[in-house]
Protein backbone atom coordinates (compact mmCIF):
# COMPACT_ATOMS: atom_id res chain seq x y z
CA UNK A 1 0.00 0.00 0.00
CA UNK A 2 2.03 2.61 -1.02
CA UNK A 3 0.25 5.28 1.21
CA UNK A 4 1.78 4.60 4.10
CA UNK A 5 5.21 6.34 4.44
CA UNK A 6 8.15 4.62 4.90
CA UNK A 7 10.85 7.00 7.20
CA UNK A 8 14.35 6.17 7.27
CA UNK A 9 17.07 6.92 9.92
CA UNK A 10 20.98 5.75 10.41
CA UNK A 11 20.33 2.08 11.61
CA UNK A 12 16.54 1.76 10.89
CA UNK A 13 13.40 1.49 8.41
CA UNK A 14 10.15 2.39 9.62
CA UNK A 15 7.66 1.15 7.40
CA UNK A 16 3.90 -0.10 7.71
CA UNK A 17 3.16 -3.23 9.66
CA UNK A 18 2.71 -6.22 7.78
CA UNK A 19 0.89 -9.92 8.55
CA UNK A 20 4.62 -11.05 7.82
CA UNK A 21 5.41 -9.77 11.03
CA UNK A 22 3.06 -11.52 12.82
CA UNK A 23 5.28 -14.27 14.07
CA UNK A 24 7.71 -12.27 15.48
CA UNK A 25 5.19 -10.19 17.49
CA UNK A 26 4.43 -13.29 19.17
CA UNK A 27 8.05 -14.20 19.97
CA UNK A 28 8.42 -10.71 21.53
CA UNK A 29 4.88 -10.49 23.04
CA UNK A 30 6.07 -13.53 25.35
CA UNK A 31 7.79 -11.26 27.10
CA UNK A 32 5.67 -9.94 30.11
CA UNK A 33 7.38 -7.20 30.62
CA UNK A 34 6.19 -5.47 27.33
CA UNK A 35 2.67 -5.39 28.57
CA UNK A 36 3.50 -4.88 32.16
CA UNK A 37 5.23 -1.16 31.03
CA UNK A 38 2.51 -0.26 28.73
CA UNK A 39 -1.24 0.61 28.67
CA UNK A 40 -2.93 -1.82 26.78
CA UNK A 41 -1.04 -4.36 25.30
CA UNK A 42 -2.71 -7.71 26.92
CA UNK A 43 -0.59 -10.17 28.93
CA UNK A 44 -0.48 -13.36 27.81
CA UNK A 45 -0.67 -12.02 23.67
CA UNK A 46 -3.97 -13.41 22.38
CA UNK A 47 -3.72 -15.77 19.09
CA UNK A 48 -4.86 -13.88 16.92
CA UNK A 49 -3.72 -10.61 18.51
CA UNK A 50 -1.18 -9.81 16.16
CA UNK A 51 -3.10 -10.35 12.79
CA UNK A 52 -6.08 -7.97 14.33
CA UNK A 53 -3.39 -5.29 15.91
CA UNK A 54 -1.77 -5.28 12.38
CA UNK A 55 -5.34 -5.00 10.13
CA UNK A 56 -6.28 -2.42 12.70
CA UNK A 57 -3.31 -0.28 12.05
CA UNK A 58 -3.93 0.04 8.51
CA UNK A 59 -7.40 1.31 9.16
CA UNK A 60 -6.16 3.61 11.54
CA UNK A 61 -3.45 4.94 9.03
CA UNK A 62 -6.24 5.75 6.47
CA UNK A 63 -8.26 7.42 9.01
CA UNK A 64 -5.45 9.86 9.43
CA UNK A 65 -4.78 10.33 12.99
CA UNK A 66 -2.71 7.12 13.52
CA UNK A 67 0.44 5.98 12.60
CA UNK A 68 1.83 2.76 14.23
CA UNK A 69 5.51 2.16 12.06
CA UNK A 70 7.13 -1.58 12.40
CA UNK A 71 10.73 -0.82 13.87
CA UNK A 72 13.18 -2.95 11.45
CA UNK A 73 16.85 -3.18 11.28
CA UNK A 74 18.15 -1.60 7.88
CA UNK A 75 20.92 -4.12 7.83
CA UNK A 76 18.90 -7.18 7.63
CA UNK A 77 15.39 -6.04 7.65
CA UNK A 78 14.71 -7.63 10.94
CA UNK A 79 11.42 -6.41 12.74
CA UNK A 80 12.49 -5.61 16.22
CA UNK A 81 9.20 -3.50 17.53
CA UNK A 82 6.61 -1.01 17.29
CA UNK A 83 6.90 3.05 17.20
CA UNK A 84 3.84 5.15 16.70
CA UNK A 85 2.15 8.65 16.57
CA UNK A 86 -1.66 8.71 18.23
CA UNK A 87 -3.75 12.33 17.05
CA UNK A 88 -5.93 14.23 18.72
CA UNK A 89 -6.57 16.83 16.32
CA UNK A 90 -8.68 18.76 18.22
CA UNK A 91 -5.84 20.01 20.17
CA UNK A 92 -3.00 19.35 17.47
CA UNK A 93 -1.35 17.21 19.43
CA UNK A 94 -0.36 13.26 19.54
CA UNK A 95 0.70 10.60 22.17
CA UNK A 96 3.84 8.59 21.09
CA UNK A 97 4.23 4.75 21.91
CA UNK A 98 6.77 2.75 21.77
CA UNK A 99 7.83 -1.01 22.12
CA UNK A 100 10.86 -2.79 21.21
CA UNK A 101 11.58 -6.77 21.81
CA UNK A 102 14.03 -7.73 24.32
CA UNK A 103 16.89 -9.11 22.58
CA UNK A 104 17.29 -5.37 20.65
CA UNK A 105 17.09 -3.34 23.80
CA UNK A 106 19.79 -1.31 24.92
CA UNK A 107 21.46 -0.02 21.57
CA UNK A 108 19.03 2.80 21.27
CA UNK A 109 17.03 1.77 18.65
CA UNK A 110 13.70 2.87 20.43
CA UNK A 111 15.45 6.58 20.81
CA UNK A 112 16.42 6.66 17.44
CA UNK A 113 12.86 5.67 16.15
CA UNK A 114 11.19 8.03 18.35
CA UNK A 115 12.99 10.63 17.07
CA UNK A 116 11.94 10.30 13.76
CA UNK A 117 8.33 9.51 14.33
CA UNK A 118 8.48 12.95 16.64
CA UNK A 119 10.14 14.55 13.41
CA UNK A 120 7.27 12.91 11.17
CA UNK A 121 4.71 14.19 13.41
CA UNK A 122 6.20 17.55 12.80
CA UNK A 123 7.08 17.85 9.69
CA UNK A 124 4.04 15.65 7.90
CA UNK A 125 1.28 15.85 10.59
CA UNK A 126 1.73 19.26 11.82
CA UNK A 127 1.42 18.78 15.18
CA UNK A 128 2.20 21.04 17.69
CA UNK A 129 2.66 18.87 20.70
CA UNK A 130 3.73 14.98 21.35
CA UNK A 131 3.89 13.63 24.36
CA UNK A 132 4.52 10.51 25.80
CA UNK A 133 3.63 8.59 29.30
CA UNK A 134 5.31 6.06 31.30
CA UNK A 135 5.08 4.19 34.03
CA UNK A 136 7.58 5.66 36.82
CA UNK A 137 8.60 2.45 37.76
CA UNK A 138 10.03 2.31 33.86
CA UNK A 139 12.45 4.86 34.03
CA UNK A 140 14.16 3.54 30.62
CA UNK A 141 11.21 4.77 29.02
CA UNK A 142 11.81 8.33 30.63
CA UNK A 143 15.13 8.16 29.63
CA UNK A 144 14.23 7.33 25.62
CA UNK A 145 11.31 10.54 25.79
CA UNK A 146 14.55 12.59 26.85
CA UNK A 147 16.73 11.43 24.39
CA UNK A 148 14.52 12.10 21.78
CA UNK A 149 14.05 15.81 22.51
CA UNK A 150 11.45 15.42 24.98
CA UNK A 151 10.65 17.48 28.43
CA UNK A 152 9.61 15.60 31.36
CA UNK A 153 6.32 17.74 32.87
CA UNK A 154 5.13 16.38 35.76
CA UNK A 155 3.77 12.78 37.44
CA UNK A 156 0.40 12.12 37.82
CA UNK A 157 0.65 9.96 41.10
CA UNK A 158 -0.65 6.76 41.31
CA UNK A 159 -3.25 7.22 38.26
CA UNK A 160 -3.44 4.44 36.08
CA UNK A 161 -4.47 0.92 38.34
CA UNK A 162 -2.50 -1.56 36.88
CA UNK A 163 -2.59 -5.71 37.01
CA UNK A 164 -3.79 -4.59 40.34
CA UNK A 165 -1.11 -2.31 41.35
CA UNK A 166 -1.98 1.87 41.22
CA UNK A 167 1.42 3.10 39.34
CA UNK A 168 2.48 6.36 38.96
CA UNK A 169 1.98 7.79 35.33
CA UNK A 170 5.40 10.47 34.27
CA UNK A 171 4.53 12.62 31.08
CA UNK A 172 7.58 13.87 28.64
CA UNK A 173 6.29 16.43 26.15
CA UNK A 174 8.02 17.75 23.06
CA UNK A 175 6.47 21.53 21.86
CA UNK A 176 6.92 22.10 17.80
CA UNK A 177 8.63 25.60 18.72
CA UNK A 178 11.19 23.30 20.70
CA UNK A 179 11.40 20.71 17.77
CA UNK A 180 11.69 23.43 15.39
CA UNK A 181 14.70 25.39 17.67
CA UNK A 182 16.36 22.15 17.68
CA UNK A 183 16.52 21.99 13.93
CA UNK A 184 17.57 25.31 13.14
CA UNK B 1 -36.26 8.98 42.92
CA UNK B 2 -33.27 11.22 41.24
CA UNK B 3 -30.37 9.53 39.38
CA UNK B 4 -28.24 12.21 41.65
CA UNK B 5 -28.07 12.43 45.20
CA UNK B 6 -28.29 15.24 46.98
CA UNK B 7 -25.24 16.66 49.44
CA UNK B 8 -24.87 19.10 51.81
CA UNK B 9 -21.90 21.24 53.36
CA UNK B 10 -21.96 24.07 55.56
CA UNK B 11 -23.83 26.71 53.05
CA UNK B 12 -24.60 24.70 50.11
CA UNK B 13 -26.95 22.00 48.88
CA UNK B 14 -25.59 20.40 45.50
CA UNK B 15 -28.08 18.24 43.87
CA UNK B 16 -29.42 17.22 40.72
CA UNK B 17 -29.99 19.76 37.97
CA UNK B 18 -33.27 20.61 36.23
CA UNK B 19 -34.41 22.35 33.55
CA UNK B 20 -36.13 24.60 35.67
CA UNK B 21 -32.26 25.82 36.10
CA UNK B 22 -31.72 26.49 32.54
CA UNK B 23 -32.59 30.41 32.92
CA UNK B 24 -30.18 30.68 35.73
CA UNK B 25 -27.43 28.84 34.29
CA UNK B 26 -27.24 30.28 30.89
CA UNK B 27 -27.66 33.79 32.70
CA UNK B 28 -24.13 33.34 34.76
CA UNK B 29 -22.31 31.90 31.87
CA UNK B 30 -23.28 35.20 30.04
CA UNK B 31 -20.19 35.70 32.05
CA UNK B 32 -17.23 34.83 29.25
CA UNK B 33 -14.53 34.90 32.33
CA UNK B 34 -16.19 31.93 33.22
CA UNK B 35 -15.55 30.19 29.96
CA UNK B 36 -12.64 31.45 29.70
CA UNK B 37 -11.13 29.66 32.62
CA UNK B 38 -12.73 26.41 31.42
CA UNK B 39 -11.51 23.41 29.42
CA UNK B 40 -14.92 22.92 26.65
CA UNK B 41 -17.94 24.96 28.34
CA UNK B 42 -19.18 26.40 24.97
CA UNK B 43 -19.43 30.05 24.82
CA UNK B 44 -22.17 31.45 23.91
CA UNK B 45 -24.09 28.96 26.25
CA UNK B 46 -27.25 28.71 24.57
CA UNK B 47 -30.15 26.93 25.74
CA UNK B 48 -29.69 24.19 23.34
CA UNK B 49 -26.31 23.68 25.31
CA UNK B 50 -28.20 23.64 28.62
CA UNK B 51 -30.53 20.87 27.56
CA UNK B 52 -26.99 19.15 26.62
CA UNK B 53 -26.02 19.23 29.29
CA UNK B 54 -29.23 18.38 31.39
CA UNK B 55 -29.01 15.31 29.21
CA UNK B 56 -25.27 14.22 29.54
CA UNK B 57 -25.46 14.51 32.80
CA UNK B 58 -28.46 12.17 33.22
CA UNK B 59 -26.39 9.85 30.95
CA UNK B 60 -23.79 10.00 32.86
CA UNK B 61 -25.44 8.83 35.95
CA UNK B 62 -27.03 6.06 34.65
CA UNK B 63 -23.79 4.65 33.40
CA UNK B 64 -22.40 5.17 36.74
CA UNK B 65 -19.57 7.61 35.97
CA UNK B 66 -20.23 10.23 37.66
CA UNK B 67 -22.36 12.81 38.74
CA UNK B 68 -23.06 16.85 37.95
CA UNK B 69 -25.00 18.32 40.36
CA UNK B 70 -26.33 22.16 40.45
CA UNK B 71 -25.01 24.21 43.54
CA UNK B 72 -27.85 26.31 45.42
CA UNK B 73 -27.20 29.08 48.40
CA UNK B 74 -28.84 27.56 51.54
CA UNK B 75 -30.69 29.78 52.81
CA UNK B 76 -32.67 31.42 49.56
CA UNK B 77 -31.70 27.84 47.52
CA UNK B 78 -30.54 30.43 45.17
CA UNK B 79 -28.66 28.57 42.16
CA UNK B 80 -25.35 29.66 42.32
CA UNK B 81 -23.44 27.35 39.69
CA UNK B 82 -22.45 23.70 38.96
CA UNK B 83 -19.90 20.92 39.90
CA UNK B 84 -18.84 17.79 38.65
CA UNK B 85 -17.47 14.67 39.61
CA UNK B 86 -16.64 11.51 36.75
CA UNK B 87 -15.52 8.31 38.27
CA UNK B 88 -13.34 6.26 36.53
CA UNK B 89 -14.23 2.41 37.37
CA UNK B 90 -11.08 1.08 35.62
CA UNK B 91 -8.59 2.94 37.56
CA UNK B 92 -10.39 3.62 40.33
CA UNK B 93 -9.86 7.59 40.13
CA UNK B 94 -12.12 10.60 39.87
CA UNK B 95 -12.13 13.80 38.56
CA UNK B 96 -13.34 17.58 39.71
CA UNK B 97 -14.81 20.70 38.20
CA UNK B 98 -16.83 23.41 39.32
CA UNK B 99 -17.96 26.74 38.17
CA UNK B 100 -20.21 29.67 40.02
CA UNK B 101 -21.80 33.04 38.50
CA UNK B 102 -19.51 35.60 39.31
CA UNK B 103 -21.72 37.11 42.12
CA UNK B 104 -20.59 34.65 44.23
CA UNK B 105 -16.97 34.74 43.67
CA UNK B 106 -14.77 35.51 46.96
CA UNK B 107 -16.43 33.97 49.79
CA UNK B 108 -15.30 30.15 49.69
CA UNK B 109 -17.54 28.34 47.92
CA UNK B 110 -15.89 26.63 45.76
CA UNK B 111 -13.23 25.54 48.14
CA UNK B 112 -16.47 24.15 49.99
CA UNK B 113 -17.99 22.32 46.91
CA UNK B 114 -14.54 21.00 46.34
CA UNK B 115 -14.00 19.62 49.49
CA UNK B 116 -17.55 18.04 49.56
CA UNK B 117 -16.72 16.35 46.30
CA UNK B 118 -13.80 14.83 47.63
CA UNK B 119 -15.18 13.58 50.37
CA UNK B 120 -18.07 12.27 47.91
CA UNK B 121 -15.41 10.62 45.86
CA UNK B 122 -13.22 8.78 48.95
CA UNK B 123 -16.42 8.08 51.24
CA UNK B 124 -18.74 6.84 48.73
CA UNK B 125 -17.06 6.12 45.23
CA UNK B 126 -14.21 4.20 47.34
CA UNK B 127 -11.54 5.85 44.63
CA UNK B 128 -7.67 5.72 44.87
CA UNK B 129 -7.40 8.72 43.51
CA UNK B 130 -8.97 12.70 42.63
CA UNK B 131 -7.31 15.15 40.38
CA UNK B 132 -8.77 18.45 38.71
CA UNK B 133 -7.02 20.53 36.16
CA UNK B 134 -6.73 23.83 35.31
CA UNK B 135 -5.37 26.69 33.24
CA UNK B 136 -2.11 28.00 35.06
CA UNK B 137 -2.62 31.50 34.14
CA UNK B 138 -6.11 30.78 36.21
CA UNK B 139 -3.79 30.39 39.52
CA UNK B 140 -7.05 31.12 41.58
CA UNK B 141 -7.87 27.56 40.21
CA UNK B 142 -4.56 25.72 41.94
CA UNK B 143 -5.06 27.83 44.86
CA UNK B 144 -8.41 25.96 45.44
CA UNK B 145 -7.06 22.55 44.96
CA UNK B 146 -3.90 23.10 47.63
CA UNK B 147 -6.97 24.36 50.08
CA UNK B 148 -8.47 21.46 49.53
CA UNK B 149 -5.35 18.80 50.34
CA UNK B 150 -4.51 18.87 46.61
CA UNK B 151 -0.83 18.77 45.36
CA UNK B 152 0.58 19.85 42.59
CA UNK B 153 1.75 17.13 39.81
CA UNK B 154 2.67 18.91 36.60
CA UNK B 155 1.75 20.82 33.34
CA UNK B 156 1.28 19.67 30.11
CA UNK B 157 2.70 22.27 28.05
CA UNK B 158 0.01 23.53 25.23
CA UNK B 159 -2.09 20.35 25.78
CA UNK B 160 -5.23 22.01 24.81
CA UNK B 161 -6.34 24.47 22.06
CA UNK B 162 -8.99 26.35 23.10
CA UNK B 163 -10.37 29.39 21.09
CA UNK B 164 -7.01 29.33 18.95
CA UNK B 165 -4.78 29.60 21.64
CA UNK B 166 -2.50 26.85 22.66
CA UNK B 167 -2.90 26.61 26.57
CA UNK B 168 -0.90 24.81 29.47
CA UNK B 169 -2.90 22.08 31.32
CA UNK B 170 -1.92 22.34 35.26
CA UNK B 171 -2.96 19.15 37.30
CA UNK B 172 -3.37 18.83 41.19
CA UNK B 173 -4.24 15.16 42.82
CA UNK B 174 -4.66 13.80 46.30
CA UNK B 175 -4.75 10.45 46.99
CA UNK B 176 -6.80 8.07 48.94
CA UNK B 177 -3.45 7.64 51.32
CA UNK B 178 -3.57 11.34 52.07
CA UNK B 179 -7.32 11.65 53.06
CA UNK B 180 -7.39 8.62 55.15
CA UNK B 181 -3.75 8.89 56.72
CA UNK B 182 -2.68 5.98 58.49
CA UNK B 183 -2.50 6.28 62.00
CA UNK B 184 0.29 5.35 63.73
CA UNK B 185 3.22 7.29 64.99
CA UNK B 186 6.05 5.16 63.91
CA UNK B 187 7.56 5.69 60.60
CA UNK B 188 9.85 3.54 57.97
Amino acid sequence: MSDFPTLETERLILRRLEVSDAPQIYAYMEDREIAFNTLLIPYPYPEGGAEEWITNTHKAAKAGDDFSFAVTRKADGLFMGACGLHRVPEHQRAELGYWLGKPHRGQGYTSEAARRVIAFGFDVMELNRVHAGYFTRNPASRRVMENAGMTYEGTYRQHVLKWGDFVDMGMCAILRSEYKAAKA
Amino acid sequence: MPLIPTLETERLILRQPEATDIPLVCKYLENPAIADVMRSLPYPFTIAHALDWLKAAHERAARGEGYVFAIDRKPDRLLIGSARIFYDADNKRSDIGYWLGSAFWGQGYMTEVARRLIQLGFEDFGVNRIYATYFPRNPASRRVMEKVGMTYEGTYRQHWLKNGVYEDWGMCGILRSEYYPSNGASHE
